[in-house]
């Protein structure tokens, strides 16, 4: 970013006026952020718009028109570069900060170049940045940013900018009209940007407008106009006032307020099922805009009425899965993290309304967000949508980004039961150790025998903190199966190489959920090393477990132990016996 | 026109957000085209033609021009001004392949082309003769690289050279000197008697007194309207792009606030199918400025604009069973016609989003046949009536289709005869206000109504009078000897003046054949 990223690029020839331009197109484009992140009427939102106005004013009043030319990643004053958009390459594709973002928006949809005159009224600059708003908003607005600054109806601030289809004309062969002499015989042009040539249109095609009939009669019977237009004169005048009030009455309507009555009649006056399939299409679409808008409410109410024309999706739930996956996804976790909290509460209602289409998009908000209300707004509806069917998260268990199948792990836990558990096994195989030790705690709603084979699994986990939560699970209540695996762990080879503590753990566990077959590996433990047996804290832990068996013959083991010959093994039983008596 | 100045037409329609249609095909296709060519720079610039490395990116290259060529018959691959465009359609430009575009441009600068087109047919051998070529930057370049490709005759796949340093001859023709214009040229010699009626609202001429000097700017919005149209609508099987449809009023819109004189006929078509197109744009030139009468702000018309564009789209679900004129439609065929607004609002709610344009759009087509006072079609019951766009389109659609009336009766029909139908037996079908409002527009003798003034001389009308309806801009066009004019004789009232008074309008069948220059011809023509 030559300009706005550090001011070491910036050329030191810039003139004072384009040096003014730059920073008020800075402020512009960090005004544009503001406008995307929060409610029109946030203070920080006002504050920003009314600096921004104040900014133009100000640069108007010292430097007078300000002529601004846009291409893709530069924004030129005259001559001169102002904004030069600098890009780093990313694996995700380029990534640009506020105010390298503000070419491109001009550029994108034709925006060429923009004259701001002197004594631009503040009404219009307002106009013009309520364009670049909605323009900047969104990607899927249903205006162009040109349709918008020519509804806008803006005099001082004149908009150039390329159609979106050009008629392009090209000569590049001979005949034709090509001209039988001179250099230029090979292809003209008269005004720069057209070139003529061969390529025709197609013929016949006639397309979806097919009118092939009239469909007003056209009686023989006529009357003296003048004299007629005459006579209705006072009828047409009051009529005029009536149509315009009923005009302003309509305008004042929300639309969204007259559309489902407008689908209802359709699918009265036809109630096939092409036409229900039209309606529900339509009502899809209306559902994805005001996703895209952060329109949570208005989502949920086009859901309603999605409802009565396609009860359980089943025409509709396809395309609102797509519709889904179109969805600026970094802009509404952008929105949500900073969102006020009961944003969050109603974005989870719309998922949830959203049932299995919002799958995915709940999905990409947990991979995306690191904000826990936004979490929890998107786990909290997985946890309803999937509720029934949990294997509506299986193709997102194995993705790479941890935060996302945490959150998944999370949900599963939530929803418990015996269905989730093949699921939560194949998400403790994920690389993350912080995915791995979600599922661990999401088994605890998972039924003993289903999660105890996953917990076993995991006995052999190097990280400490999953450990401790594995052995805290399965020491809840005592299992011959847990005891066993257990003791497997204690008496493998490498158990004396795994740290002190994590050694502690097991003996612990063992104690907790050990009987009787525990008591010879423990046996072993408290005297290993005969007469030579060092005070170890293996020796120490092996006794305590005994004690916490408590069986006739852990605690004989125990009482031998008092008699040893090895003052270590002495000192480890009476310690534990000890424990026995402080309880 | 020559065979060699059709445009190269603009990709058909676009796609709803639900579905893609062709210009997002043609996007597509062209960003493909791209990532191709560059992939066959690079790796020509490392081996030769021959190689198998070379050429397997060749074959990749042509697999991706061929499907443009599949779509289009033809393909331009062109860059104007920083934009690429296939076949006229702009290729967006991303964060993620910006750079990929600015390479394009600048192989296609140090080569001083604009570009390449392809036609059908093309095939790999040709490919790598242009690829030989292409390769060699400082020995071909410009026209230089269009010759090395004549010699060779290579023909399916050329260069196109961006020649705007090349100043067009003096001795050009009128018509042909603005590459702008040429979309008007093609109606130049107006085939307007293809389509019944299309001619009697003709226009008047440029006038010396430059009262008009706006008419030759509303014939070419009218013209680039009728190619948006074309555009917007081409293909039965895609969506609606009503974005382009908002670009597509927003000349006509402009031009009703310009006070422009809404002229129906303009079209002059050539060929039938443009009558449906020319329909659709000529009812919403009427619709915008009844609306702007109306007080309806840019905003507003813009979208009376798009609905009055789609009005009709429901016409194509019914074509089919519809044989015989209206006056002789049987019970089939009448309640197949009465079922094209239902037919097209349920296609705009198919292939749109819904929003306010688009919910407006589908009640112009469900309702534009309604009227306020429950007659008409669909039935609907109380208290269900048009919206106040429905009611605004009903009255334009019924003016401009009367006007261009295909059924034997529009032989017969003049534009103040259609205005009488409608203040007469049809008034009871449209809002009061509407009417009133469409004669602030037309006046009563509407742009290219015949005369007769009270000297029995005739006259054209050329505009309407909006401070007096009665009294238009007129051209006299017979003596009241019944003499025509001579060439370069030329009476013009702008308007009418108090003294003078219109004694009545000419039947059709009263329109004078001979105006002594044959001008009547030429104004038709015109």
């Amino acid at each position: 970013m030559a300009h706005s990223s550090s001011s070491k690029n910036k050329p030191p020839e810039l003139t004072p006026s384009a040096q003014a331009a730059e920073a008020w197109l800075r402020q512009l484009a960090r005004t544009l952020k503001v406008y995307r992140l929060y409610h029109r009427d946030n203070p920080i939102v006002v504050h920003a718009h009314d600096q921004v106005i104040t900014g133009l004013q100000a640069l108007l009043g010292k430097h007078g028109v300000m002529d601004f030319r846009f291409t893709a990643n530069e924004i030129r004053l005259g001559e001169e570069i102002v904004v030069k958009a600098g890009h780093a390459a990313t694996d995700d594709g380029v990534q640009y900060g506020a105010l390298d973002e503000l070419p491109f928006l001009f550029y994108r949809d034709g925006v060429r170049r923009v004259t701001i005159h002197i004594g631009v009224s503040r009404g219009e600059t307002e106009a013009f940045f309520e364009a670049l708003r909605l323009a900047g908003g969104s990607a899927d607005n249903h205006d162009d940013l040109v349709t918008m600054l020519w509804q806008a109806n803006l005099s001082h601030i004149a908009v150039e900018s390329v159609p979106l289809e050009q008629t392009i004309y090209l000569s590049s062969k001979e005949g034709g009209r090509a001209r039988s002499e001179g250099p230029s015989r090979t292809g003209y042009t008269y005004e720069g940007d057209e070139m003529h040539a061969e390529l025709g249109q197609m013929a016949g095609v006639q397309g979806l407008h097919k009118d092939t009939f009239d469909d007003w009669e056209a009686p023989e019977s006529t009357i003296n106009l003048p004299s007629t237009f005459t006579s209705l004169q006072g009828a047409m005048e009051s009529a005029t006032a009536r149509f315009r009030t009923m005009w302003e009455d309509e305008q004042d309507t929300d639309w969204r307020l007259k559309a489902p009555d407008v689908l209802r009649l359709m699918i009265v006056l036809d109630p096939s099922e092409e036409m229900r399939g039209a309606a529900a299409h339509s009502v899809a679409t209306w559902v994805a805009d005001a996703l895209q808008h952060f329109a949570w409410d208005e989502a949920r109410a086009a859901l309603d009425l999605l409802r009565d024309f396609d009860p359980g999706y089943s025409r509709c739930g396809a395309e609102l899965s797509a519709s889904n996956e179109r969805l600026d996804v970094p802009g509404i976790v952008e929105r949500l993290d900073e969102a006020e909290p009961e944003e969050a509460g109603r974005f989870a209602a719309v998922l949830t309304a959203l049932g299995k289409s919002a799958v995915n998009l709940a999905c990409a908000v947990l991979a995306r967000s690191n904000n826990a209300r936004t979490r929890a707004a998107a786990t909290t509806a997985l946890c309803y949508i999937c509720a029934d069917s949990p294997g509506l998260l299986t193709p997102y268990l194995h993705d790479v980004r941890a935060p996302l199948v945490q959150g998944i792990a999370f949900v599963l836990g939530q929803i418990g039961g015996d269905e989730v558990a093949d699921l939560l096994r194949s998400a403790a195989t994920h690389s993350d150790m912080r995915v791995r030790r979600q599922v661990i705690q999401a088994l605890g709603s998972v039924p003993l025998d289903d999660r105890l084979p996953i917990l076993i699994e995991h006995l052999g986990t190097d990280d400490a903190q999953t450990l401790g939560t594995v052995l805290t699970m399965l020491t809840r209540q005592k299992d011959e199966r847990v005891s066993r695996a257990l003791l497997e762990r204690i008496n493998a080879p490498n158990f004396e190489g795994l740290a002190e503590s994590v050694r502690r753990s097991f003996f612990n566990a063992i104690g907790e959920v050990g009987g009787d077959e525990a008591v010879p590996t423990l046996d072993a433990h408290l005297n290993k090393g005969g007469w030579f047996a060092r005070r170890t804290l293996e020796r120490t832990a092996a006794a305590r477990a005994l004690e916490r068996i408590g069986t006739a013959r852990a605690l004989a083991v125990l009482e031998t132990g008092l008699r040893s010959k090895s003052e270590m093994v002495r000192l480890a039983c009476m310690d534990a016996m000890s424990q026995k008596g402080a309880a | 026109m020559t065979p060699s100045d059709k445009p190269a037409r603009p990709a058909a329609s676009g796609a709803t957000p639900g579905g893609r249609g062709v210009d997002d095909r043609t996007r597509e296709r062209g960003l493909v085209i791209i990532t191709r060519l560059l992939a066959t720079i690079r790796t020509g610039r490392a081996y030769k033609v021959g190689n198998q490395v070379f050429t397997r990116q060749l074959e990749s290259f042509l697999d991706a021009v061929l499907q443009a060529v599949d779509e289009d018959g033809a393909a331009a691959f062109v860059l104007v001004d920083s934009d690429l465009y296939l076949n006229g359609v702009r290729l967006p430009v991303k964060a993620n392949n910006l750079r990929f575009h600015e390479t394009v441009r600048k192989e296609f600068e140090t080569r001083n082309i604009a570009g390449f087109r392809v036609e059908r047919g093309l095939n790999l051998k040709e490919v790598e003769t242009f690829f030989e070529l292409f390769m060699q930057p400082d020995d071909f370049g410009g026209p230089f690289f269009l010759e090395a490709c004549k010699a060779r005759k290579l023909t399916r796949l050329t260069p196109v050279i961006h020649a705007s340093t090349v100043a067009p001859r003096e001795d050009e023709p009128p018509g042909e000197s603005r590459a702008g214009t040429v979309v008007e040229e093609d109606s130049g010699d107006t085939a307007a008697e293809e389509v019944p009626g299309a001619a009697t609202g003709l226009s008047g001429e440029e006038s010396k007194s430059g009262w008009n000097i706006e008419r030759g700017a509303t014939k070419k919005v009218f013209q680039l309207a009728l190619q948006g149209m074309r555009t917007l609508l081409q293909r039965p099987a895609e969506g609606v792009q009503m974005r382009h449809a908002k670009r597509v009023v927003q000349p006509l819109v402009d031009g009703a606030f310009a006070s422009e004189p809404v002229v129906v006929g303009l079209s002059g078509l050539t060929h039938h199918d443009d009558y449906t197109y020319a329909h659709a744009v000529n009812v919403a030139l009427v619709a915008v400025n009844i609306g702007q009468v109306l007080g309806f702000d840019r905003r507003q018309l813009a979208d009376l604009g798009v609905a009055v564009l789609l009005h009709d789209v429901g016409k194509d679900a019914v074509a089919a069973l519809i044989q015989h004129p209206l006056e002789e439609f049987t019970p089939e065929e009448r309640t197949a016609a009465e079922r094209h607004p239902v037919e097209g609002a349920k296609l705009i709610a198919a292939r749109t989003a819904l929003n306010q344009t688009t919910l407006r759009t589908m009640r112009v087509a469900l309702e534009h046949h309604m009227s306020p006072g429950g007659i008409g079609y669909p039935h609907t019951d109380p208290p269900w009536g048009p919206s106040l766009l429905s009611r605004v389109t009903a009255v334009a659609d019924c003016y401009v289709n009367l006007l261009t009336y295909r059924g034997e009766k529009g032989k017969n029909m003049t534009p103040h005869k259609a205005l009488s139908i409608m203040f007469g037996p049809l008034q009871d079908h449209f809002d009061l206000a509407v009417l009133w409002a469409l004669i602030q527009v037309v006046g009563f003798y509407p742009p290219g109504q015949m005369v007769k003034l009270d000297d029995d001389s005739v006259a054209v009308v050329l505009a309407n009078n909006r401070q007096d309806p009665a009294r238009p801009h007129l051209r006299l066009v017979l003596h009241p000897n019944g003499r025509g004019l001579k060439t370069n004789e030329n009476i013009e009232f702008h308007p009418l003046p108090p003294e003078r008074n219109i004694k009545r309008a000419l039947r059709a069948k009263e329109y004078p054949e001979d105006l002594g220059g044959g001008s009547l011809e030429q104004e038709q023509a015109a």
